[in-house]
This record gives structure tokens, C-alpha cells and sequence, in this order.
């Protein structure tokens, strides 16, 4: 070592060691804060152009498909257009009902804006992201994550002070209580898979659901409210000699492309 | 010339660039399609500080990304600071006894070992930590190691992409040979 000596480099760790000290100890508390809330809009930032870039990476490669995409989205649109029609009057007699029953209105939820800073690197495959928001907004571990059209797209797992990590449905570090939309409502557990899609496990051999059945969170989890989309069953696996089946829940919403989401408050 | 003026504008530049690099490695990168954001651009750009600044310099950015990078992801804090510090000492004794040549393989061999040691002090170092503070630890997740192998392949790419973008704008790296008079 010619330019550098032992004793130097022992200075090196120790200053090392004494940061990370002062740091568990929260003597850098203050310091960290600061350059949490003055940095965190420039990570989003270049989050967002980076996620921009995906978006035209994207738009190239699937441009082939975009026609019949597009008529499978106008019929979708026909059909949703008839729901929603129905769902408004179902909701008016609803309200009014509640109303008669003097019943609180218990669906409004409260929802935290937050800008999705970067997704977590080497060691989960981009099955995490992080938030612009933490502890000091109210955020705490297990309140569920929603995209803008408020479907369910993960779980916050950790929190600091102005910044939280949340595990995207399709890890396998996250797993929700959810009901299928079917006759019975079938219950069962959600667990990503492969970061690509959700598998649904204990579901009872009995129950009978479909490809196509919707899939929401069942209200059984703490924190978590009944009712948040989680996707579409793609796939039933039934073999007789199991005691559960499982189903293949594909996501509604593309995990790749959020920028800005919500965060459900209890 | 070496007077106050310029020892302070030379900080405030290394210290913006710091801060660039972690933006680009947190947050741009994270975003990219087709598995880019396994790149350690950080990791990549401490290796090319270490060969052509020296070991001092290099420990300043490594302590100084190092920080940033534990303030912004969720590892256990101090998990980059040391394996960034103990990656350089490795890679600097790698330079020293081995790799003395800056050819492209002495580079290609240079991120390889960093690459290597970082993921190995990055697992160690927050294993440990989470050892302390009882939650589990990274190297239980499925992917860990496929995601390593990733990140080495895309830095030894870009070490090649930034080796001759170097060897295009300077004369540092051409070899130099002696001839008889």
C-alpha cells in the first residue's frame, strides 16, 4: 500500500463503525429527515423517467397488438357501460336504504397520495418499491397499497420517517385474505408468484369458481378493507387428491408502470 | 492549482456527482424495462474511481454513496457502508498484487471481483445487522442469487462501455512500449 496507509484505513472503518452507531443510537436522526424530505423528490423524478422510458420500451414492442387490443377494450367498454349503469342505481337504493337505517358510511376511505421512488434493487427481483411517505404521514406496516383506479397493487412491509417499502401483490412476500366474487364468496389466501402473477391457496375442494370470477380482499386482515381489487382468476388447479384447490389470480393493473399510487388508511 | 478555491469546488462537484449517481441508481435505473435495473452503476463507477483516483478518494465515495444508498432502500442501515469500504479494500489489493496492467481484462477481472465481493459483504453485513435487530434476513428471498448473477453480467457491460468511452477521450489507458534507442 504505498499511498495509504494501515493506520489510515483504520480511521476509514472506524468513522464507519461510529456513522452507523451514531445512526442506531438516532443521534443522526435530524440529518437523515433532512435528506430524506430534500431528496426524495428527486429520486421520484428519475423514477418517473425511467418508468417514461419502460412506457415507449413497451409501446414499441407490443404495437403489433394494439388493434385487437383495441376492440377487446371497446366491447369491455359496452359491457362496463351497462354495469356501471346498473351498480348507480343499485348504489342509489343503497344510499337510501342507509339512509332509513341511519347506517354510517363506512365505504369512504381515507387515502394518502404517494409518488412510488424506485423499486428495490438485486435481492427481490423488483417485487418492492418504495414510497415518498412514511411513519411521520401516518404510514405503518401491513395498510394496503392502491393504483389510481383503486385496485390493489401491495402492502407496505417497512416504514422510516419519510419513507416507506412496500411488496407488490406478485411477491411472494405478500399475501393477502381475499374472497372470490363468485355465489358463495368463496374465501381463500393470495401469495405472489414469480413476480408475475398471485396464486389463491385454501380454497375449500367443494367451492366452485371460474376462470374470470373477480377476486377482492375479503376485510378478514387487519388494516386491510374488504372489498380492493386484486385481479382476475386466470387458472383453477383441482386435483382430487389435494385437500385445497388453488387458482392463478391474474393482476388487473400493470405493476411495471406505476408512478403514483394510494395508501389505504385504516 | 491546488489553493482553497479549488479544493472546495472540487467537493462540491464530487459530492453533486455522488448525489447524481445514487438518484440514477435508486431511482432512474429502478424504472428501466428488460431487467436493467439490476446494474450497479454505483458499484461499477467506485471500481473506475479506485484505478484512476487511488484508494483515498475512492473510500470518500464509498462512504459518502454509501450513506445516501442506506438512507434510500430498506436494507439494514450501514449494510452499504461496509460492503462498499471492505469491496474497495479487496479490489484495491486485487490491483495492487495482481491486476497491475489497465487493459480491458485487468478491468473486466476487477468488477468481477468487486461484483462478487460486494454481494457476498452486502449479505454478510445486513445478515448481521439483522441478526441484531431480529427481522430476516435478504438472503431468504428465491431471487437473491439469480439477481446477483444479473447485476454481474450488466456491470461487466457497462465496464467495457465505460473502459473504452475512457480509452477514447484519454491516453491513460493506451499501453505504453519501451523501444531501443
Amino acid at each position: 500500500m504505498k499511498n495509504f496507509s494501515l493506520r489510515k484505513i483504520l480511521y476509514f472503518f472506524a468513522g464507519i463503525f461510529l456513522v452507523i452507531l451514531l445512526h442506531y443510537f438516532g443521534a443522526l436522526s435530524p440529518v437523515e429527515r433532512a435528506l430524506e424530505r430534500a431528496f426524495n423528490p428527486f429520486v421520484s423524478g428519475f423514477h418517473a423517467s425511467g418508468i417514461k422510458l419502460r412506457a415507449i420500451y413497451d409501446r414499441q414492442t407490443s404495437g403489433l397488438d394494439l388493434t385487437n387490443e383495441n376492440q377487446t377494450l371497446q366491447s369491455q367498454i359496452e359491457q362496463l357501460t351497462v354495469e356501471v349503469a346498473r351498480l348507480r342505481t343499485l348504489e342509489e337504493e343503497n344510499k337510501s336504504l342507509r339512509e332509513q337505517l341511519d347506517f354510517r358510511n363506512k365505504e369512504k376511505r381515507q387515502l394518502i397520495l404517494v409518488n412510488i421512488g424506485s423499486r428495490a434493487q438485486a435481492g427481490d427481483a423488483n417485487q418492492t418499491i418504495t414510497l415518498d411517505r412514511g411513519a411521520a404521514d401516518g404510514l405503518s406496516a401491513g395498510l394496503p397499497v392502491v393504483s389510481g383506479a383503486g385496485l390493489l397493487i401491495g402492502k407496505i412491509v417497512e416504514t422510516k420517517e419519510h419513507l416507506s417499502s412496500a411488496c407488490l401483490v406478485t411477491s411472494s412476500r405478500c399475501q393477502f385474505a381475499a374472497t372470490v366474487e363468485n355465489q358463495n364468496k368463496t374465501i381463500g389466501l393470495t401469495k405472489g408468484e414469480l413476480g408475475l402473477t398471485i396464486k389463491m391457496d385454501f380454497i375449500p375442494q367443494t367451492e366452485i369458481i371460474n376462470p374470470g370470477d373477480l377476486v377482492v380482499t375479503s376485510g378478514l386482515e387487519q388494516n386491510v378493507p374488504r372489498g380492493l381489487v386484486l385481479g382476475k382468476i386466470g387458472q383453477v388447479q383441482k386435483l382430487d387428491k389435494e385437500l385445497w384447490q388453488t387458482a392463478t389470480i391474474e393482476p388487473l393493473v400493470n405493476l411495471n408502470d406505476l408512478v403514483i399510487a394510494s395508501v389505504v388508511l385504516p | 492549482m491546488n489553493t482553497p478555491k479549488n479544493n472546495y469546488r472540487l467537493i462540491i462537484f464530487n459530492v453533486l456527482a455522488a448525489l447524481i449517481l445514487v438518484f440514477i441508481q435508486v431511482g432512474f435505473l429502478t424504472g428501466l424495462p428488460f431487467g436493467l435495473a439490476s446494474l450497479n452503476l454505483v458499484l461499477v463507477a467506485l471500481v473506475f474511481i479506485l484505478v484512476f483516483t487511488g484508494l483515498e478518494t475512492a473510500f470518500y465515495w464509498a462512504i459518502g454513496l454509501g450513506f445516501l444508498l442506506d438512507l434510500f432502500t430498506f436494507y439494514p442501515f450501514g449494510s452499504h457502508l461496509i460492503s462498499f469500504s471492505l469491496t474497495l479494500l479487496a479490489v484495491f489489493l486485487l490491483l495492487e498484487k495482481f491486476f497491475t496492467n489497465r487493459s480491458l481484462y485487468s478491468f473486466l477481472a476487477l468488477v468481477t471481483a468487486a461484483s462478487v465481493f460486494y454481494q457476498l459483504f452486502l449479505l454478510a453485513a445486513s445478515g448481521l445487522i439483522d441478526v441484531f435487530s431480529g427481522t430476516p434476513g435478504i438472503a431468504s428471498e428465491m431471487n437473491f442469487w439469480l439477481a446477483a448473477g444479473r447485476e454481474l453480467a450488466l456491470n461487466l457491460a457497462v465496464a467495457i462501455a465505460i473502459y473504452y468511452f475512457q480509452n477514447f477521450l484519454s491516453n491513460r489507458l493506451k499501453p505504453v512500449f519501451l523501444q531501443k534507442v
